[in-house]
């Protein structure tokens, strides 16, 4: 029978173990170089298109000078050339950003807030709720995402508003079916039990309990999401339902370049290089992060 | 296994209707009077008339529901705002060849994905499996619209090895091969994301099959690699990557609409890029419909493809 103070030592270990896994993955990520080099060049990307008001040479919906229209790369003044109305391709690239990355953002944000508090509900509530939500989801979910957000932004109109709600909308049935199969699993463990018998309250079980535990997955799905979501919404703009213009933005800078292709291939192919190269370094970070969150990866 | 089929023939009756309502909703989510956007900005008043009469608009919503439910049903989508020719003909002209651009690109997407992930499996931490990662991972971050253009331009534009869009009929002057040879371009601009997540996907089953007792066992009886990785390892590591390829399906239908736009490939996509463009909303909806239907029963039938495959699944039902 093993005695009392190593019982302590046992659980003490057990605790510095619980500790260290967010500590550990931590570690992890910073060691795979891959992902920390993901990491940096969404950071640079970022903190450019946030200082475009101040490094962008011109402004982006300005034209300069209308008789310099469709100048290469390397033209003196325009380092990135200029578009089919003579305005600079670096400076629409720099402000562009500012809509391509939060488009990206802000819907994975929402719809992992909403899907992730349905998940939960669903999966932790009752069977009836469950039953309700996960319904509506799945069919939502029987939709190619595309294919409805494209149906809700032409039913409303287009722009960049109604671009981001039909992009959240389409995403929220992931988030939900994640979270929810983490807490079926989850409600059954025994510290969760436990925490309901000692009296805590559905949500306070949720909520500190619960939740904390459905994180991961979440934060290499959200992460991986991204990178898709910033494709996805240029996609919208490129098929002219996102920004309307002179508004800047990579999917619909692309569009505009497809009609002079043979003219002047850096207009289409500039804002496209910005789109592979966010979404390459965001899918190198969501990988980094799921090996690093992984435990089975991890022991492997 | 028949018990099997027909649950879930039965489970796709709820989702289908589901779908259904969606689609409904959405057309109702039309800002102002439905009546313009179903009959087009230019409308006549007696036209407005008849589509509210047609579409039952001045019912209750529950009837106007069932109205149109009906209607779709019997293959009545209503008609073009802007051609004025039923869009349920509209979509049956062209869906044959967006179903010939999925079924090629899905094809080179499974082959070639299917083929590099068994290459990296088998070759774990090799040059080629580094190269044909890095490959599945460009590909899986590559906007189509981006892609087609660079394929366009390396292609058609400086090498002029391959038309930059179009389609010609197989029972024209050039025969299958021009057909092909149009083909080419969109199937594969079309079929990259979805090659890159076979591959990945593949690889990471295969590697963890190729771990299972009965491969050594086959291994130990002296049977010869290639045996072993395709007759006994692929077989089994190909169950979850079929679900993900009838997925995918859902993917392509989505890009079709941008591919081809890009390479003006005459097919369902670019009919519903053109309508977006001059919200010619029953088009639009109508073509949303279809998909959506089709995308179902694609599921569906991977389900029950599953069930052949995988006896675990039916005992299990």
């Amino acid at each position: 029978m093993a005695s009392s103070s190593a019982i302590i030592q046992q659980l003490q270990r057990g605790q510095r173990r619980h500790h260290g896994l967010a500590y550990e993955a931590w570690r992890m990520l910073r060691r795979d170089r891959v992902a920390v080099g993901g990491a940096c060049v969404v950071l640079i990307v970022a903190t450019l298109v946030i200082l475009a008001p101040i490094i962008a040479p011109y402004d982006p919906v300005a034209i300069i000078d209308s008789s310099n229209r469709l100048a290469p790369i390397g033209s003196p003044g325009h380092p990135l050339g200029t578009d089919f109305l003579g305005r600079d391709v670096l400076s629409r690239i720099l402000w562009g950003g500012r809509v391509s990355l939060p488009t990206g953002i802000f819907p994975v944000l929402l719809a992992g807030l909403v899907g992730t508090s349905l998940g939960l509900t669903a999966g932790f509530f009752s069977v009836r709720l469950d039953n309700i939500i996960m319904r509506v989801l799945d069919v939502i979910f029987a939709f190619p995402s595309l294919l409805l957000a494209i149906a809700i932004v032409s039913a409303l109109g287009p722009g960049l508003f109604n671009a981001l709600l039909a992009i959240t909308i389409v995403q929220i049935p992931q988030y939900a079916r994640l979270v929810r199969s983490s807490v079926l699993s989850l409600k059954e463990q025994e510290y969760v039990i436990a925490a309901r018998a000692m009296g805590a309250s559905s949500l306070r079980t949720v909520l500190l309990h619960v939740l904390p535990n459905t994180l991961a997955p979440i934060l290499v799905y959200g992460t991986l999401e991204t990178g898709r979501t910033v494709i996805f919404a240029a996609g919208l703009s490129f098929l002219g339902l996102g920004v309307e213009p002179p508004t800047p933005e990579w999917g619909a800078m692309l569009a505009e370049g497809r009609s002079v292709l043979s003219l002047a291939p850096h207009i289409a192919t500039v804002p496209g290089l910005a789109i592979f190269v966010v979404t390459l370094s965001l899918n190198l970070l969501g990988d980094g992060l799921r090996d690093a969150l992984d435990p089975r990866l991890r022991q492997a | 296994m028949t018990r099997y089929i027909i649950q879930r023939l039965l489970a796709a009756i709820p989702v289908l209707l589901g779908v259904s309502i969606t689609v409904f909703i959405i057309l109702h989510l039309v800002p102002g009077d439905i009546a313009y956007a179903l009959a087009g900005p230019n409308a006549t008043q007696e036209e407005l008339a008849e589509v509210r009469r047609v579409w039952g608009l001045d019912q209750p919503i529950y009837l106007q529901y069932f109205t149109w439910l009906t209607r779709a049903l019997r293959g009545d989508l209503g008609r073009s705002a802007l051609q004025h020719d039923p869009v349920f003909t509209m979509i049956m002209d062209r869906f044959p060849n967006t179903f010939l651009l999925a079924i090629a690109s899905l094809s080179i997407s499974s082959i070639v994905g299917i083929f590099a992930g068994v290459i990296s499996a088998t070759r774990q931490y090799s040059l080629w499996d580094r190269l044909m990662m890095l490959l599945a991972l460009f590909g899986n971050s590559m906007p189509s619209f981006w892609l087609g253009l660079v394929l366009i331009m390396i292609f058609a534009l400086w090498l002029r090895v391959f038309p930059s869009g179009g389609m010609t009929d197989v029972r024209g002057a050039g025969g299958l091969l021009d057909l092909l040879h149009h083909l080419i371009l969109p199937a594969v601009t079309l079929g990259t994301v979805s090659m890159a997540i076979v591959a990945r996907l593949v690889r990471s089953t295969m590697l963890e099959v190729l771990r299972q007792d009965y491969i050594r066992t086959a291994k130990a009886k002296g049977l010869v690699d290639r045996v072993v990785v395709y007759r006994h390892a692929l077989r089994n590591a190909l169950l979850p990557v079929i679900t993900v390829i009838g997925l995918q399906t859902g993917f392509l239908m989505g890009g079709a609409i941008i591919v081809e736009t890009i390479f003006s490939w005459p097919g369902l996509g670019q009919m519903m890029y053109r309508a977006i463009s001059s919200r010619d909303t029953p088009v639009v909806m109508g073509g949303v419909l279809l998909l959506a239907t089709v995308f179902v029963f694609v599921n569906l039938v991977v389900d029950i493809c599953y069930a052949f495959l995988d006896p675990r699944i039916k005992y299990s039902n």
